[in-house]
């Protein structure tokens, strides 16, 4: 199977099967990531239109030595950065991360609220690398920071979880 | 959650269940693992952790293939690309070429600050002699002659604008009979602070410029100030660079040039001394053919020797006029930067205290001062160098970033 990178060479290169390829392995990871993030179903998939139309826009930016999928997680991090900054600015939007969502009937509410307890920092942590499936090297890449912080941080959100999960929040 | 207390800490634990470690690292904590009942209850708890999160499934995107706006987006892309190649205008270019254009622009930045620290580097106002001459410098000039050598530099009224054209130090090659002569006279004072190095610098210069010293006098009284006045005969062709080494000996007190035209002067003297010749010729002809009288005879013999001593009275004054006018002449007065001491006796303990004060106000002023002015002078400078530094940086880290 073709590697990530090598499609992304090959779209660089004007090939629309190779994007068209990209699309179907990131749709679903992507939209993953922007639903858990922000709870609408809309604007998630909006979320992930947008980040694929940023690679569109700025292809000649990648280059191989980035895995493609931290070069996309990247720009989807910084999009819902920017969809955060622009809730905040809206009175009647819900802000930042949201926990208790009775819309969602996908998880369990308890984890939600969990997640939610967790500090921003190390809640992104833990759900790049439960969710995304992230390395350790590539969180730290994404998220600026130093592989052993990575570490010790995940640790940490991950011992916390668990003793979340085990107290009043577990049904 | 049991915390681990062996030399194999939890976060390794937590990296080989994420698959972290190394194979050889990983090995050992299997080993490890098989037969630690704390660790192995860590792992078992982690490993809950992660299968309770996994029950959070974010539900799947709807719709089948690519969505139509990405379409659009895809297809605008590649009809633009086909249609021209990123203008060195566009944005696309700049995302292009990031590295090129940080060139560009530190080069622009470093060739404006170049404009502009020459610009304030350069006096204001400088006693305006040479800024007419370039411009004079630039108009046509009518072709000098050989001999005698015609004068360059000139700025004085009386010259005539062809001979002003010739100035600026071009050595003159070639000059029509028509075109005038002109004698060339400068005075030059300066007031030297090393005046023990005038005159071996003096000599310095003639030596350079083929000239020489006509008079010199040295005094030095004592308790005033040394000075030296000399008259220096330079070749007119390079009196001006002369001058402006002249200059560097200290601060010109005062400057004046001339230049007296002595064309008309010059084409007497010829017209009187080929009269005379002749005159010679007709009376030298006349003793060798004519016969008469012995008293004839000394008659056109004292008249021969009349015109000769015309004759060689008019060479001297030609030759006098040649070298006046491919020599031109200095004066040059230079005076010595001369303080006498200052006989001070002690101070009151009042005038003391009065001094020190105005002198502390003083130093103060001249902090603030100086403090604003090298905020102004490095101010300007301090940002270029920071906005060098920076684009490139940003460029690269931008760069890395993505």
């Amino acid at each position: 199977m073709t590697s990530d990178e090598d499609l992304m060479l090959q779209f660089q290169n004007g090939s629309r099967e190779a994007f068209e390829e990209l699309f179907v392995r990131f749709r679903q990871p992507l939209y993953s990531f922007f639903r858990r993030r922000l709870n609408n179903d809309a604007r998630a998939d909006d979320l992930m239109q947008e980040t694929f139309l940023a690679i569109i826009r700025a292809k000649v930016r990648y280059e191989p030595r980035a895995l493609v999928r931290t070069y996309l997680y990247g720009i989807a991090l910084k999009l819902v950065s920017a969809e955060r900054r622009w809730q905040a600015r809206r009175p009647d939007a819900p802000l930042g991360y949201q926990a208790a969502d009775s819309a969602n009937v996908d998880a369990p509410l308890w984890i939600k609220q969990a997640l939610a307890k967790l500090e921003g920092m190390d809640r992104e942590i833990l759900m790049l690398r439960e969710y995304e499936e992230l390395s350790y090297a590539e969180i730290a890449k994404l998220l600026h920071l130093p592989i052993n912080t990575v570490r010790s941080r995940l640790f940490r959100a991950r011992f916390a979880l668990k003793n979340l999960l085990a107290g009043d929040l577990c049904p | 959650m049991p915390i681990n207390t062996h030399p194999v800490t939890n976060e390794d634990v937590m990296a080989y269940l994420d698959g972290e470690l190394s194979p050889a690292d990983a090995a050992e904590m299997a080993a490890h693992l098989a037969q630690c009942r704390t660790c192995q209850e860590l792992a078992a708890d982690l490993q809950i952790v992660s299968r309770q999160l996994a029950g959070w499934t974010a539900g799947v995107s709807e719709g089948d293939g690519i969505p139509q706006n990405v379409v659009a987006a895809l297809e605008a892309r590649a009809a633009n690309r086909k249609k021209r190649p990123a203008s060195i205008w566009s944005w696309r270019f700049v995302q292009q070429h990031p590295g090129a254009l940080t060139a560009a622009a530190s080069i622009a930045v470093l060739v404006l600050a170049g404009v502009l620290y020459s610009t304030l580097r350069s006096p204001v106002s400088q006693p305006s002699m040479e800024a007419p001459r370039a411009a004079v410098a630039e108009m046509s000039m009518p072709a000098p002659a050989p001999s005698p050598v015609a004068p360059s530099g000139r700025t004085s009224s009386t010259a005539p604008k062809g001979q002003a054209m010739m100035s600026l130090g071009m050595e003159v090659q070639q000059r029509p009979p028509s075109a005038p002569l002109v004698v060339l006279t400068a005075e030059l004072h300066l007031t030297a602070r090393n005046f023990d190095t005038v005159r071996s610098e003096v000599d310095r210069i003639l030596l350079r410029f083929g000239g020489h010293i006509a008079q010199l006098d040295t005094a030095s009284p004592t308790g005033e100030a040394r000075s030296l006045n000399a008259t220096l005969r330079i070749p007119s062709p390079q009196l001006d660079p002369a001058l402006s080494e002249l200059r560097k000996l200290g601060h010109v007190d005062g400057e004046s040039q001339r230049g007296d035209e002595v064309t008309q002067q010059s084409i007497d003297l010829e017209a009187r001394l080929a009269n005379a010749r002749h005159t010679e010729a007709r009376l030298v002809e006349i003793l060798r053919t004519r016969t008469g009288k012995l008293s004839d005879v000394l008659e056109v013999e004292e008249k021969l020797s009349e015109v000769r001593g015309t004759i060689e009275q008019a060479e001297a004054e030609q030759k006098s006029l040649n070298n006046r006018v491919s020599f031109a002449t200095v004066s040059l007065r230079v005076t010595e930067d001369y303080r006498p001491p200052l006989a001070v006796g002690t101070p009151s303990l009042a005038t003391g205290l009065r001094d020190a004060a105005v002198k502390g106000v003083r130093a103060a002023f001249d902090g603030i001062v100086g403090v604003v002015q090298g905020t102004l002078e490095a101010g300007p400078s301090v940002l270029l160098v920071a906005l060098l530094v920076c684009l490139p940086v940003y460029f690269v880290w931008k760069k890395l970033r993505h």
